[in-house]
């Protein structure tokens, strides 16, 4: 991660710079969002919690935005210490906005079961939808030419859009058009699957929301 | 109960990087209250990060959402609007690139009203390029060789104003969406010179300087005024990045391609890069 390894960056970091920032957020947003939705349980005073997984994509961007915007905030940027892995300082923080919100509402859930302190409550192995790669998968066989062509140069090898395009022998234009249209037939095609995220995340309690 | 449909669409062309970024809010909005959509947003962008190779994470698209709404926030947090009093040099407008279905630019009558506004100020202070974080340097360089100030013109009111300025590295400028944009840029270097202005918002690039038909710019220069008076981007609310690139020749369609390809850093730009940040309120 490069907070921790790129001197210059965590001085602009700490200076507030926009670039440095932005740098930050886009090396560690999909880490932390993974992080959240893997849930966790933590000591209390009252013994060991239990913090669900957030499962619904809403509602952890919705709590990694409170995060950052709390992380990016001056005394939070001087108070990182540059050595210890960035990663953590922003689960902390994630962790507390969570428990602080169960604790308002009182819904605390503790556990006799043993376990290390602040230890995820599920594996990340456990977060991986198998029914949604496998439609994924499913519709991806499907496609047709240039269509999956330009899905392969453009996740597969993982060029840009103007890269993928132009190894299928088209347009940028072409290209953008082409994997809006593949991105639409996706979700057609789950409509048409009746797919349903494993968890709904409905109960789950919605944190400050993004502006 | 279901996601409406009018929402259900716009739902899908969310998660597919086509929502205009100042419809985002709205539909933030909307799934803070209805379980249904959050379900279905929920649904097919977990979908689409798979798609994309990035389980767990966000689509792209919603991933540049919400670092626009980060920034945004962070902006609302910080200090107040800049009241620049200051005189501006006189920037001589032309008549800009229209680009189709984004109402980018303004009508030529603001036009030369922004104009004639900007004419009534006498000199500027100048860009100082020893002064660090105001210049960029070229890559391998020493010393920063060009540097571009961005001003928020206020024409609003029978006397238009700055409203704000800004410089990279610096505070961001924050205009109105009604206001006018115009730039100065300076160089150390000789000759005629490469350089692109553009700016990215949450949804990509949302407009480029120079026009096809632009002559090449000559330096050496301090706080020349580059030709072209621009409206807001997108009239929409929001944080923008004003970028400079010097030292290499960029059309239009590879910056959008650098945009499109989930980059947006200044490493993955050729030449000499800086920017300068736009609060739209």
């Amino acid at each position: 991660m490069p907070l921790e390894q790129d001197a210059e960056l965590l001085a602009r970091f700490r200076a507030g710079d926009r670039g440095a920032l932005g740098a930050v957020y886009d090396a560690f947003a999909d880490p932390l969002a993974r992080l959240i939705r893997m849930g966790f349980r933590v000591q209390t005073a009252d013994g060991l919690a239990v913090i669900p997984p957030l499962t619904s994509l809403f509602e952890v961007e919705s709590l990694a935005h409170d995060v950052f915007l709390r992380a990016f905030a001056p005394a939070a940027r001087a108070a990182y210490d540059g050595h210890r892995p960035y990663i953590n300082y922003l689960m902390r923080i994630a962790r507390n906005l969570r428990i602080d919100q169960f604790r308002h509402d009182r819904n605390l859930v503790f556990t006799d079961q043993p376990g290390e302190i602040e230890q995820p409550a599920v594996a990340e192995d456990d977060l991986i939808d198998r029914e949604l790669q496998g439609l994924v998968r499913a519709f991806v066989a499907q496609l047709g030419e240039p269509d999956h062509s330009y899905y392969d140069a453009r996740y597969r090898v993982g060029g840009s859009q103007t890269q993928a395009a132009a190894a299928c022998g088209l347009t940028r234009i072409q290209g953008r058009r082409i994997e809006a249209r593949i991105k639409h037939g996706l979700i057609e095609h789950l409509e048409a699957h009746g797919h349903q995220p494993r968890r709904q995340g409905e109960d789950d309690e919605l944190p400050t929301h993004l502006g | 109960m279901s996601c409406q449909p009018t929402w259900a669409e716009r739902i899908r062309h969310a998660v597919a990087g086509e929502l205009d970024a100042s419809a985002w809010p709205a539909l933030r909005a909307h799934l803070r209250t209805c379980a249904a959509c959050r379900a279905a947003y929920d649904r097919a962008g977990d979908a689409v990060a798979v798609l994309e190779g990035r389980p767990g994470g966000a689509p792209e698209a919603v991933r540049g959402a919400s670092r626009a709404a980060l920034f945004a926030a962070l902006d609302a947090q910080a200090v107040p609007p800049i009241d620049v009093e200051g005189p501006s040099d006189p920037l001589a407008p032309s008549a800009p690139r229209a680009r189709s279905g984004r109402g980018l630019w303004a009508g030529l009558g603001l036009l030369a009203v922004a104009a004639a506004a900007v004419m009534l100020w006498p000199a500027n202070p100048q860009i100082d390029l020893e002064k660090p974080g105001v210049g960029f340097t070229a890559r391998g360089g020493q010393l920063p060789q060009v540097g571009f100030k961005l001003f928020c013109l206020d024409v609003a009111g029978d006397a238009p104003r700055i409203r704000s300025v800004a410089a990279p590295l610096g505070p961001p400028a924050r205009c109105a969406a009604s206001d006018r944009l115009q730039f100065t840029w300076s160089s150390t270097l000789d000759g005629p010179q490469p350089l692109q202005i553009f700016a990215v918002g949450p949804e990509g690039v949302v407009w480029f300087w120079p026009p096809a038909d632009a002559s090449g710019l000559e330096g050496p220069a301090t706080d020349r005024p580059l030709p072209g008076s621009f409206s807001a981007p997108g009239a929409a609310a929001g944080h923008y990045r004003v970028y400079a690139v010097a030292g290499a020749t960029l059309a239009e369609d590879e910056v959008e391609a650098w945009w499109a390809a989930g980059e947006g850093r200044p490493e993955a730009l050729p030449g000499q890069v800086m920017h300068a940040e736009l609060e739209v309120q």
